[in-house]
């Protein structure tokens, strides 16, 4: 269970970004989180993804105060949630292959294991063929599904995607829709930041609406 | 560039700039480290051979055989122990003398021949607490005539020379220790800031700020032994060029040859080895205390 207690974030010194969050994320629920550009949701998932922490209220995840976890209790929340950045976070001197197997290296897993874990996500994204390519030669849909897929290796308890399947036709967004909503089946506990109002309905799960920091009741639509 | 391991890097280090400031840097320190160290070890190899190392000075007392009996020797011994700013008093050893004496003829003498006289050695703090005439007075009563040795003032010289051979020396070697780490320092910041958002999204999938930090560090040690292999190598070849030399030149008996023994040369050859391991915790303490302070 995650639960925000009266969040605020602000960047640096600059203003508040987040305001009064109240929110709780119930384990292997799903969520769609909406709101016009600047609203706030990478900001919300960068805290859910411990790569902030709040500047005021309380954000308790994996049952602990995230203000006072350590930093080698949070590296261990953070191998538990699997993230598809907005901007994709792809290392580039790295092919797709060694991007997608990162986690699971990190975490010491049998180098045979890693090796067929990869392949057979690369293949449901379609990227097979491109195991040995870096970021910097793929197309933005391509990155965007490895980034997919490094995100789901790990079979995360948490896993946030932000505007995943922005770059991606109506097939291929759909097909990694049915990754996510396995996982979610699975117990994962599923975030999703889009502008897409089609997912929501072709995927059904509730809706939180961030406007100007602050989460509103109702969907915007 | 040499791959540490069939994995790839996750911190793309390698194509970093300080891939070459790194070597040039720690090579350059382990030459003049060892050129420094050397010359200092064999200025001592040269002071030993002249017995004139340590901060003791000594003095030395021959008192005939006629008149040393047994029990002379034993109060005159305990006399000189008693003088103020002595600390050590001791008899040498017939094999002592004949050892020495055997270098300087080449064959055993016979002891019937050569009545040896009775050398007592005898160190103090200062040279004022090793005046003959005040040693040679008081052993008057006990021992009768004696003749005492002091060190002569040129080597007392040259011994405060060597001291301060050592001290310099040291000093350079903390400089040159200092230089080199806060080069690494500086380096390793540069490369962490550089990679900022690599490491960034290492951290986000859940890499620990050592696993970060071993890439530095491996990184740190391969570049250092790139660099300080070579340093090395220049400065001990040239060592060896001027302690052959400088051996020739001063081939007169009885001085000491300048020269380095073979433990001393393997030890400037493990110098390299002691940059790099002192790059490598340089590095690694730099990455860790820097990780510590991110979110
Ligand atoms: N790194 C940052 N430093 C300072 N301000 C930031 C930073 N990132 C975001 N902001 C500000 O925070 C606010 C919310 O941004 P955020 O990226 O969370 O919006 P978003 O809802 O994800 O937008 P989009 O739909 O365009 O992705 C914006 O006003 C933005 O300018
Ligand atoms: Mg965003």
């Amino acid at each position: 269970m995650i639960r925000f207690e009266n969040v605020g974030l602000r960047y640096g010194s600059g203003p508040e970004v987040l305001h009064d969050i109240d929110l709780t994320l119930e384990s292997g629920s799903g969520h769609y989180l909406v709101g016009p550009t600047g609203a706030g949701k990478t900001s919300l998932l960068s805290l859910l993804y411990l790569g902030r922490r709040p500047t005021r209220g309380l954000l308790t995840m994996f049952g602990q105060d995230v203000a006072t976890a350590t930093r080698s209790a949070l590296t261990g929340f953070r191998r538990r949630i699997g993230v598809v950045f907005q901007d994709y976070n792809l290392l580039d001197h790295l092919s797709a292959f060694d991007n997608v197997a990162l986690p699971l290296r990190l975490v010491g897993t049998d180098p045979d294991m890693v090796r067929d874990h990869v392949h057979q996500l690369l293949e449901w994204v379609g990227l097979d063929t491109m195991a040995g390519v870096k970021p910097p030669f793929m197309s933005g849909g391509e990155k965007q599904r490895v980034a997919v897929a490094r995100a789901v290796i790990g079979q995360p308890d948490v896993l946030l995607a932000d505007e995943p399947t922005g770059n991606l036709d109506e097939t291929m967004a759909d097909r990694l829709m049915m990754l996510f909503m396995e996982l979610n089946r699975h117990g994962t506990t599923l975030v999703i930041a889009t502008h897409n109002t089609r997912l929501p309905q072709r995927f059904p799960h509730p809706v939180l609406h961030l406007q100007e920091g602050f989460l509103k009741a109702g969907r915007p639509w | 560039m040499v791959r540490w391991r069939q994995r790839p890097q996750e911190v793309p280090l390698a194509s970093d700039p300080s891939s070459s400031f790194v070597p040039t840097i720690i090579g350059a320190m382990v030459f003049l480290s060892t050129l420094v160290l050397g010359a200092a070890l064999a200025i001592e190899g040269v002071a030993d051979g002249w017995q004139i190392t340590g901060q003791q000075y000594r003095a030395t007392i021959e008192i005939s055989r006629k008149s040393a009996s047994e029990e002379t020797v034993a109060t005159s011994i305990d006399v000189l122990a008693q003088l103020p700013g002595i600390t050590r008093v001791r008899v040498v050893g017939d094999d002592e003398i004949l050892a020495t004496i055997e270098a300087w003829t080449g064959g055993r003498p016979d002891l019937e021949l050569l009545p040896l006289p009775v050398l007592i050695d005898v160190e103090a703090l200062s040279p004022e607490s090793l005046r003959s005439d005040i040693i040679e007075q008081i052993l008057e009563e006990t021992a009768g005539a004696v003749t005492v040795y002091v060190e002569p003032q040129w080597l007392i010289a040259v011994r405060s020379t060597v001291g301060t051979v050592q001290l310099v020396t040291a000093l350079m070697l903390v400089i040159i220790a200092l230089i080199s780490v806060v080069s690494i320092v500086y380096v390793t910041r540069t490369a962490l800031s550089i990679h900022q958002d690599t490491i960034e999204t290492l951290h986000q999938v859940g890499a620990q700020d050592s696993y970060i930090a071993i890439q530095f560090q491996n990184q740190s040690l391969f570049l250092a032994l790139m660099g300080g292999i070579p340093g090395n190598v220049l400065a001990i070849l040239i060592m060896m060029f001027l302690t052959r030399e400088l051996s020739g030149s001063f081939e007169a008996p009885l001085l000491p040859a300048v020269s380095l023994e073979t433990g001393e040369w393997l030890f400037l050859g493990a110098l390299p080895v002691v940059a790099a391991v002192v790059a490598m915790v340089a590095a690694r303490v730099t990455v860790i205390t820097s990780l510590g302070r991110m979110p």
